[in-house]
């Protein structure tokens, strides 16, 4: 599965003395941000940022990882890997499959809870698992890019 | 409210006036603001500092004029 990426720029305030990390999708407009008292932390917090943004659209079938880099900037900027967007692609395929997850959770022969888990950040399935999802779904998932 | 520079909730009903509405909470954050034809804006309970809370009234298009004093 290809990667995608965000380019980021970083602030320091010396009121707070805190950073804030601002993400800029591949238009140059900002796509998230996020704060913290390390730079890292910032950073983690925006990468959370745009993935709560993507999946919260996702859910309602609509698809923005389009405007996400395909090749890595030059500066700062995250990766969006297969761990991170399955999760989105599969919120994504069954909004426009217009199924709920206990319809997958039953094509797929495990509980809802279980189907739930793979639609959130870090899941982390295995081929076998993939495999059925693509399979449930009739399409693939980690080629999709 | 400890260390925040302001609640997130502060934006939210600024957002909320501006014709977004809140989706309830996502993995990350307790507000997911929506409008058709937007990307969705996480927000956090507490806003760290100024360029948080610019970078998601940026985003929600809310004229400079409507952001709150200590922003302008």
């Amino acid at each position: 599965m290809k990667a995608l990426f965000l380019a980021y720029s970083l602030e320091h305030d010396s009121e707070t003395r805190t950073w804030a990390a601002t993400g800029k999708d591949r238009h140059g407009r900002i796509f998230g941000v996020g704060s913290g008292n390390t730079q890292e932390a910032a950073v983690q917090a925006l990468k959370e940022a745009v993935w709560d943004s993507l999946a919260a659209d996702a859910a309602d079938g609509v698809d923005w990882t389009g405007t996400l880099r395909q090749r890595p900037p030059k500066d700062g900027h995250l990766t969006f890997d297969g761990a991170d967007l399955l999760p989105i692609r599969l919120r994504l395929a069954r909004a426009q499959a217009r199924l709920k997850q206990a319809d997958m959770a039953k094509r797929l022969k495990i509980t809802q809870q279980a189907y739930a888990k793979l639609e959130r950040p870090g899941a982390n399935p295995g081929l076998r698992t993939i495999a059925d999802l693509e399979h449930a779904f009739g399409r693939e998932l980690m080629a999709w890019a | 409210m400890g260390s925040a520079f302001m609640k997130g909730l502060e934006l939210v009903h600024l957002a909320l006036v501006h014709g977004w509405t809140d989706a309830g909470p996502g993995a990350n954050h307790p507000y997911i603001l929506k409008k058709p034809g937007f990307r969705s804006v996480p927000v956090r309970d507490k806003i760290q500092n100024r360029f948080e809370a610019i970078g998601i009234l940026k985003q929600l298009g809310i004229p400079k004029a409507a952001w709150p004093d200590k922003l302008r």
